[in-house]
């Protein structure tokens, strides 16, 4: 075919663009198929999680070789049936993890939006089942955002070698 | 037809270019909100913490009481109820052994469903 004259480039570009137009509608209907909803809080809880499982790790690390890490002195305590040490272990418990936490995060008590609610579970020998003794929380809550779980398995001295376990449920508010 | 104004030809492509590419920009922003949710989800699914715990817990009770069957019995329920998975163990003292060391063979099986993890592991130990 010969072209003899150059009219009509108009519509030739028009047709162009709106063929465009049409290829990028059905890319986006295609497309807006992932929606991302506040729900599916997947990058956040990751990131939430990473930072439990970080500071109960940096607790149960010891000051050195032979020592006792804070964690498994904390959880001894809390187990040990006295009252007073139970109270203090938790004081303890929640300025130490708080310190963690911040460290992670860099910020200040005043944005610090993370909460946390630790308890320790155990097996009772007798009735072979789980039970739990309470580690300290960020204060009472009526209700919560969903929450991220972490924990640490720790090997404990509680009359006889015993392995409780430490978990933190972590949230934002 | 009539005759049209043939004038600004490439005045009016150049207005068309520049809408369709700040079209395809659009369409790259709106899918940068994504970013990183499908490495999240594999890393959320993985239970790469519950391993590693179940791990140094088997290590620590070969280290300290490794024939203790209270200890066994406390990772069983533990892992059972807390963190939903099944989780055994076999300690083989003193497997083998060389003028210096004694080395612990360790199985360590972890299960919860979905991801299986087997590991042997040798624990030297100094006679």
């Amino acid at each position: 075919m010969v072209i003899i004259d150059d009219s009509g480039q108009l519509f030739t570009i028009e047709g162009l663009v709106a063929g465009l137009i049409m290829l990028s509608t059905a890319f986006i209907v295609m497309g807006s198929i992932n929606v991302y909803t506040p729900g599916d809080a997947h990058i956040t809880d990751m990131q939430l999680k990473q930072l439990g499982s970080d500071a109960l790790l940096m607790l149960d690390t010891p000051g050195s070789s032979g020592e006792k890490s804070t964690l498994k002195e904390l959880a001894e305590k809390v187990s040990s049936g006295s009252a007073v040490q139970a109270d203090a272990a938790r004081a303890e418990f929640r300025t130490a993890f708080e310190d963690e936490l911040k460290k992670g995060t860099g910020t200040s008590i005043v944005v610090d939006s993370i909460r946390y609610n630790a308890t320790v579970y155990y097996r009772d020998i007798g009735t072979d089942s789980i039970k739990s003794y309470p580690l300290g929380d960020t204060g009472a809550e009526i209700a919560r955002q969903p929450a991220i779980s972490t924990g640490r398995l720790l090997l404990v001295d509680s009359g006889g070698n015993r392995i409780f376990r430490v978990e933190v449920r972590l949230w934002r508010e | 037809m009539e005759r049209i104004n043939e004038e600004g030809q490439w005045i009016v492509l150049m207005g068309f270019i520049i809408s369709v590419s700040l079209f395809v920009l659009a369409i790259i922003i709106n899918q940068s909100v994504t970013v990183g949710q499908t490495t999240s989800e594999a890393v959320l699914e993985f239970p790469k913490n519950e391993i590693r715990e179940v791990r140094e817990a088997v290590i620590d009770i070969a280290k300290t009481q490794p024939a203790s069957g209270t200890l066994r019995d406390d990772l069983d329920a533990l892992a059972m109820e807390r963190m939903n998975a099944f989780v055994s163990y076999d300690i083989d003292e003193g497997r083998y052994q060389d003028i210096y060391y004694k080395y612990d063979e360790i199985q360590i099986r972890f299960s919860n469903g979905v991801t299986k993890y087997n590991e042997t592991y040798w624990l030297a130990e100094k006679i």
